[in-house]
């Protein structure tokens, strides 16, 4: 399947592929949550979800994904509508849809990309698997024809599409007329434009209150009240657009403030006065209150707006204040009407009152103006679109012949005609009696309808007054689209009928009116936040590093301007810039890195799906506890940590996890516990897996490792039992005989240890047989700048990381004591093995002749809990290090950190004392 | 549906508003802050106008104003005009037809109220 897309596109198409992976995951994780705990508001909101991709989906017409979330959208009605419980094998399918869709997504970002690196092209072309997703949507299709028992299975509406074409472009228009228009994607725009057009008009309002109070024209207390008038007219749109999260009984208050203030000052302009000093206080201190409640009004705290003494302030100042458009009445009081009966009645009672209005004007004997004639059949022509876009033949007939007649007067002559007169009036009435007749027969539809339409849905209710057979509503139904929509499509039913049978339901409803709680889920917190693409981050990063290689060169000049200054006060100038320059620098780093930082839940919350699929398929219960996904990491050890964890999670169910036999046996709860934590420790973020189950068995990996061939059985004896579980990071190492189907990837231990250390990390491992296992991850925050202190061994200099550093110490020579071949050495009552650096990394030995001092400086390297001291040369400075990533030869040392360029311009290299012996 | 459709505002907020709603119907926009501007628009291209949707309280011409030179034009004699004010007094909406407006909306409309009015103004 071929899919094309424009190129102009290419930016929908992003947002699209963004907004849908957010609501995918927010969808996962619904559907794991709905699994144990089945709450409607839940359902509603991954329903809601999933609409939305589809939604977007529509907008470009990509059909997998519409088709494919079309089809879970179905199945999730089901699930509303209590069809069938939400049991294992309806989640597992959920679940598979999901991924199904995030697969399309995927292919459709990596398509996305490869067209942005090259553009210049008009459109692109996107091969879709045949089967993917089709299979999808059968899977899903029979699944729901087996849960309600039978039933035909519903058809993708592209399918539908394609069987009938000329049908659906012939009843497409049909349609249109009962869909409701989708807002919220404009509503977050609006509000913004809201509160700056606001503002703006606020501090017109006040610069004009100040130049009222001297000036007399007219025209500044016009321009005041015309601000009022449109500050009070966007929040009246505002309000009505009832989107959550708002705080409408701000924008209501804004809206009566505006509107008192514009009546007062109305007052005074009818009478031609001019507004007093007081008024003017008053509406200036409206001004300030409008001012805060606008800058409130995205806030989530609900504030207490109390201007009740204000609006009572306004309404004494102007006794006499306009009252009638305070709170305007339903029009034409048809509240009850179906949408299309109301509008139809409001534009033809509005024709009518026109006609009515002119009718009033007309003298005998007088002529009468070419405008009112035209006025009287503009107004007729109003009634006759509308009685023709509603088929009421009948009044279209009517409104015809008049025009026809008043056609027969020229326009542009002034008319004096009795005939023309009573023919107006005449017309007036008919028309009049028309519509009431109209009028009458719908209300009286809507009066006499049984009380129990409430409770039936669309198809009953026309079922049971005939406009539509069982075998329609069945084919209608199985296709899962809103019922009238499709009863429209296929032509079974008018449009009108429809309108007036949603009415009678809703009629029904609102007499017997239960009082129902409204499911409003909380406002969804938005943090402002923009999205900025990793390259740009990435470059900015690296443009950071650029300006520290740069700082710590101006922090040498200034050293060496220091060491020779010639103009005296130099010196000091020079450092006091570099000191400027550093601390600015650091900030910059500082910020730059947070805009990197990406909270560990991104990760945290793929893992209950990854811990219930492993657990389902292994046999055993678990509860996973997940903790501290607040923490942020930056995003590139983000995704580096994702498989290592993904596989500890999976072996701490798959091996650390007994079976809930054995569990029970154990007198353990049956249902094992798996606990992720994170948590913040100096400039490390530690991650922790842990698991209550039988824990690692020291002896058996001893033995296993024998049987593997990676220790000899003479070291048996002598190994401790910390040492012993260490094993299991040993390559080829694995506890369990055969490899499982879950676990056993061919990633062991061995690779989860080699990518954490890739980035910088450590991992721990605590076990205690009986009670559990825990790994923990020792994760820096930052890769890319670190501090360390630069060391010199045999002429060459060297950077040690400041993490690895225990201390700095230098011991006399005659305390280094030669034991077993090696050198130890006693530091602060503890026996220290010494390495000689330059020994250590083969180093030609150039440098100075180290015998004559008497004291040895020593740097104590902490690696991984094991402590031993590297004998330098000398200890030079200690400063931040832009790490540079190795070329390819170079990196597979293991050695090495990195590189880093120093102010001089000179490179040094970054050890990694975990691999260093 | 194919088309233009002239919308009149004052407040940027609220022509968007009113030109997302419009657009669903797959008509052109074209917007204006006031009725000079609106004139200038209109007698600035050769535009067939299917429709338009103004404001009545806005500065420099309001919007009775702005129907009255409308309907003086035989090309805009017949073409629905609706008025959306927050002002929702009888005296109001005499005027608005007076002027020429075929229908007077209150602010705030819905939507969909707006679209069917559109709609049944067109007759389709």
């Amino acid at each position: 399947m071929i899919f094309t897309f424009q190129t102009d596109d290419l930016e929908i198409l992003q947002g699209i592929v963004e907004e849908s992976s957010e609501h995918l995951n927010g969808i996962e994780e619904g559907i794991l949550r709905l699994e144990n705990d089945f709450e409607p508001e839940l359902l509603d909101s991954i329903f809601r979800a999933m609409h939305s991709v589809k939604g977007v989906a529509s907008f470009v017409d990509f059909v997998p994904i519409k088709d494919t979330a079309h089809s879970l959208e179905s199945f999730l009605t089901d699930l509303k509508k209590g069809l069938y419980p939400c049991s294992a094998e309806v989640t597992d399918l959920l679940l598979r849809g999901v991924d199904t869709l995030n697969l399309l997504l995927q292919q459709l970002a990596v398509y996305l990309q490869e067209l942005e690196l090259q553009p210049g092209q008009e459109s692109f072309e996107m091969t879709v698997e045949e089967h993917s997703f089709p299979e999808l949507i059968k899977q899903v299709d029979d699944l729901r024809k087996v849960l309600t028992s039978g039933g035909e299975p519903a058809i993708p509406v592209s399918e539908i599409a394609e069987h009938c074409p000329e049908e659906a472009t012939n009843q497409q228009a049909a349609v249109e007329k009962l869909m409701k228009l989708e807002l919220s994607p404009l509503f977050d725009q609006m509000l913004l434009d809201f509160m700056e057009e606001t503002s703006e008009h606020l501090e017109d309002i006040e610069a004009k209150c100040v130049l009222m109070e001297k000036s007399s024209d007219p025209e500044v207390l016009n321009a005041i009240m015309r601000g009022f008038h449109s500050i009070k007219g966007g929040a009246g749109v505002i309000s009505s657009m009832h989107e959550e999260g708002v705080q409408d009984a701000l924008v209501q208050t804004i809206k009566n403030l505006t509107h008192g203030c514009e009546s007062l000052l109305q007052t005074f302009r009818n009478q031609a006065i001019k507004p007093g000093t007081e008024v003017i206080d008053l509406i200036l201190t409206v001004v300030d209150k409008v001012v805060f409640l606008t800058a409130n009004l995205q806030n989530e705290e609900a504030i207490d707006p109390d201007v009740e003494y204000l609006l009572e302030r306004i309404k004494k100042m102007a006794p006499e204040a306009n009252e009638s458009g305070i709170e305007n009445p339903a029009q034409g009081g048809s509240s009850a009407l179906p949408q299309q009966m109301a509008a139809f009645m409001n534009i033809s009672g509005q024709a009518m009152e026109s006609i009515k209005g002119l009718i009033d004007t007309i003298e005998p004997d007088t002529p009468i103006n070419k405008k009112r004639i035209k006025q009287y059949s503009r107004a007729l022509k109003s009634i006759e679109s509308t009685a023709r876009y509603l088929e009421y033949e009948e009044l279209v007939q009517e409104v015809a012949q008049t025009l026809t007649y008043l056609s027969g007067f020229v326009p542009g002559v002034d008319v004096v005609s009795e005939d023309l007169t009573n023919k107006l009036n005449k017309s007036f009435e008919q028309m009049k009696h028309l519509l009431e007749l109209k009028l009458n027969h719908v209300k009286s539809m809507l009066e006499n309808v049984p009380l129990e339409y409430g409770e039936k849905r669309l198809g009953e209710i026309l079922l049971e007054e005939n406009k539509l057979t069982p075998e329609q509503l069945q084919k209608a139904l199985d296709q899962q689209k809103k019922l009238g929509d499709i009863l429209l499509l296929d032509g079974s039913v008018k449009a009108q009928d429809v309108d007036l049978a949603l009415a009678k339901q809703a009629a029904a409803r609102e007499k017997t009116r239960e009082v129902t709680s409204d499911g409003k889920t909380a406002a969804e917190a938005a943090g402002q936040s923009i999205r900025v693409s990793q390259e740009k981050l990435d470059r900015l990063m690296n443009m950071i590093g650029e300006l520290i290689i740069s700082k710590n060169q101006i922090h040498h000049l200034a050293q060496t301007i220091a060491n020779e200054a010639v103009i005296p006060g130099m010196a000091r100038e020079a450092k006091a810039v570099a000191g400027e320059l550093a601390r600015i620098s650091d900030e910059l780093q500082d910020a730059i890195m947070s805009a990197r930082m990406v909270p560990l839940k991104v990760l945290f919350q793929r893992y209950p799906r990854t811990i219930r699929d492993t657990s389902r398929k292994a046999g055993k219960q678990v509860e996973l506890i997940i903790e501290g996904e607040d923490i942020e990491l930056d995003k590139t050890v983000i995704e580096a940590i994702n498989d290592p964890l993904v596989h500890m999670l999976r072996n701490a169910v798959d091996h650390g996890l007994e079976s809930p036999d054995e569990r029970r046996r154990l007198g353990k709860p049956a249902t094992g516990t798996v606990r992720l934590r994170a948590y913040y420790q100096g400039t490390y973020a530690v991650i922790e897996i842990s698991d209550d189950g039988k824990g690692l068995n020291p002896d058996e990996i001893k033995f296993k490792a024998v049987k593997k061939g990676l220790i000899r059985s003479s070291q048996i004896e002598e190994m401790s039992n910390d040492e012993a579980l260490q094993l299991i990071f040993s390559p080829g190492f694995s506890t369990r005989d055969e490899v499982s189907e879950l676990s056993g990837r061919g990633v062991g231990m061995d690779v989860v240890k080699t990518n954490t250390e890739k980035i910088g990390g450590l991992i721990n491992l605590d076990s205690k047989v009986g009670e559990g296992t825990t790994f923990s991850l020792k994760i820096p925050l930052s890769m890319s700048i670190i501090r360390g202190l630069m060391v010199e061994s045999r002429g060459h200099h060297f950077v040690i990381p400041l993490d690895s550093i225990e201390e700095t110490v230098k011991i006399t020579r005659t305390g280094i004591r030669s034991y077993k071949q090696r050198m130890v050495a006693d530091v602060r009552g503890e026996i220290l093995p010494l390495y000689e650096l330059g020994e250590v990394l083969n180093l030609e030995n150039e440098g100075i002749d180290r015998q004559t001092a008497d004291k040895v400086p020593v740097v104590v390297i902490n690696s991984d809990g094991y402590k031993y001291g590297l004998i330098i040369d000398a200890f030079q400075k200690e400063q931040e290090f832009v790490v540079k990533a190795l070329a390819e030869e170079m990196a597979t040392l293991k050695i090495y950190n990195g590189a880093s360029i120093l102010g001089d311009g000179s490179v040094v290299l970054i050890l990694n004392c975990t691999q260093l012996l | 549906m194919s088309g233009k459709v002239l919308i009149v505002d004052d407040s940027e907020m609220i022509r968007n508003f009113h030109s997302y709603i419009v657009k669903s119907l797959g008509l052109e926009i074209i917007t204006a802050v006031d009725g000079a501007d609106a004139m200038e628009k209109i007698y600035g291209s050769d535009d067939e106008l299917l429709i338009c949707i103004t404001d009545i309280n806005m500065p420099h011409m309001d919007g009775y104003t702005l129907i009255e030179r409308l309907r003086e034009d035989e090309a805009y004699e017949d073409i629905p005009i609706i008025i959306i004010s927050t002002e929702d007094e009888m005296k109001d909406k005499q005027r608005g037809f007076e002027a020429g407006a075929n229908l007077y909306l209150v602010k705030p409309t819905e939507p969909d109220e707006l679209l069917l009015n559109i709609r049944m103004l067109l007759g389709k």
